[in-house]
């Protein structure tokens, strides 16, 4: 990896502080630069342009935060990170509902082969309104949205609820071996 | 849109930065309105009679110096939140819960001392600490918000402990009453709710970067 100058950039952002179009794209296109390999190795490539574009737009809005008596590199790199964090927990939420429409944790199959005795079994190891989640989603074959009128929750709480409770059954399925004796 | 696409946007947009003032000039600009507005409302409440008793008895001397130095590190530590990049101020973060914890280990430690256990109820005295600090806590919440706040949880739990802290500072000079129960439960808690009070409004108060 190699090291950042940042002495040109900090002389661009003093030019751009004092009003100067014309460096202030340029330190916004040095500092996305900088930013860009650093997104590719923590975010999935998808999620890279749009890391660093909330930065940018992040940067354009504190602007007037920055101190060029302190560094440039620590103001820049504190807003990449908490954009980048944002990012993650935007991917996992994804990553939540997208597993749970796709059925990969325990998938549409897996579940039809579970039979009515033994789903019996597996409901006991979730909580009331998991339980009722499931019934409704696999076996009623709700939609979330039907669901979440049903208990009038929204639809993403339907969504969390379900996944938590499909990691749940997966467990159990595991514990009790019911893939074994099948 | 493209990156680059956006950077000419943002570019065609930009004008002349009037930059954020130093911290030191901000943070002195507060706590020396805060500590007057303090003062003022004291004095409007009524201040003790015996309130020289609170510098001749070392309890009572230490708590409130717990409870000023915690008000000023905690505002200090919001205004360092206010700016991306200076909140890695380690030694201030470890600084800050140093001071409530010595006022609540002096209060717990007379309280053992305590012949008796009656806290009471005193809603007046967490009435006054809330009024006594909501003018500095409005002051330093309109100067983090000036900034570019990027943890809005923790900076909004230090104005809020900053403000109730300096409240709490004041009720110290009109309250009568020394008991530690009733300093624990009636001055101690309240300071603390109000700033967990604080995290619960952080993204109402706040706006996101």
């Amino acid at each position: 990896m190699y090291k950042v100058d940042w002495r040109p950039l900090e002389l661009l952002a003093s030019q751009a502080l004092s009003g100067d179009k014309r460096a202030y794209a340029d330190l916004l296109t040095q500092i996305s630069h900088v930013l860009k390999p650093r997104f590719e190795r923590s975010l999935p490539s998808a999620y890279v342009e749009d890391a660093l574009q909330e930065t940018l737009m992040a940067i354009h809005k504190s602007i007037h935060t920055l101190d060029l008596s302190k560094s440039l590199a620590a103001w820049v790199y504190a807003i990449a990170r908490y954009k980048t964090q944002d990012q993650l927990r935007h991917i996992y939420k994804h990553a939540v509902v997208d597993e749970l429409d796709e059925g990969a944790l325990l998938g549409a199959s897996q579940l039809n082969q579970v039979e009515a005795s033994q789903l019996d079994v597996l409901l006991k190891s979730l909580n009331e309104r998991e339980s009722r989640i499931i019934v409704l989603l696999k076996v009623e074959e709700f939609s979330v949205n039907e669901i979440a009128n049903e208990l009038k929750m929204t639809p993403s709480n339907v969504k969390v609820t379900a996944f938590r409770a499909i990691r749940k059954l997966r467990e159990a399925l595991v514990e009790e071996d019911f893939y074994e004796n099948r | 849109m493209k990156t680059d696409d956006l950077i000419s946007k943002l570019s065609s947009e930009h004008k002349r930065v009037e930059v954020l003032p130093p911290f030191w000039k901000r943070y002195l600009r507060w706590s020396l309105i805060s500590v007057l507005c303090v003062f003022t409302g004291v004095s409007l409440v009524g201040i003790r009679e015996d309130w020289v008793e609170l510098f001749k008895s070392t309890s009572m001397l230490l708590q409130n110096l717990a409870i000023l130095l915690g008000a000023l590190l905690a505002s200090a530590l919001a205004l360092l939140l206010s700016v991306p990049g200076s909140e890695k101020n380690k030694l201030l973060r470890y600084l800050v819960p140093l001071p409530f914890v010595l006022w609540a280990i002096v209060l717990l430690v007379r309280g053992l001392e305590a012949p008796s256990f009656y806290p009471g109820i005193a809603m007046g005295c967490a009435a006054e600490i809330f009024s006594l600090g909501f003018i500095p806590g409005i002051l330093l919440l309109v100067i983090v918000r000036r900034g570019a706040t990027l943890h809005r949880g923790k900076a909004s739990f230090f104005v809020f402990m900053a403000a109730a802290a300096l409240g709490a500072f004041g009720a110290q000079f009109s309250c009568h009453n020394d008991d530690p129960f009733h300093l624990l439960f009636w001055h101690f808690m309240p300071v603390l709710i109000i700033g967990i009070l604080g995290v619960a409004l952080a993204k109402k108060l706040l706006k996101k970067v």
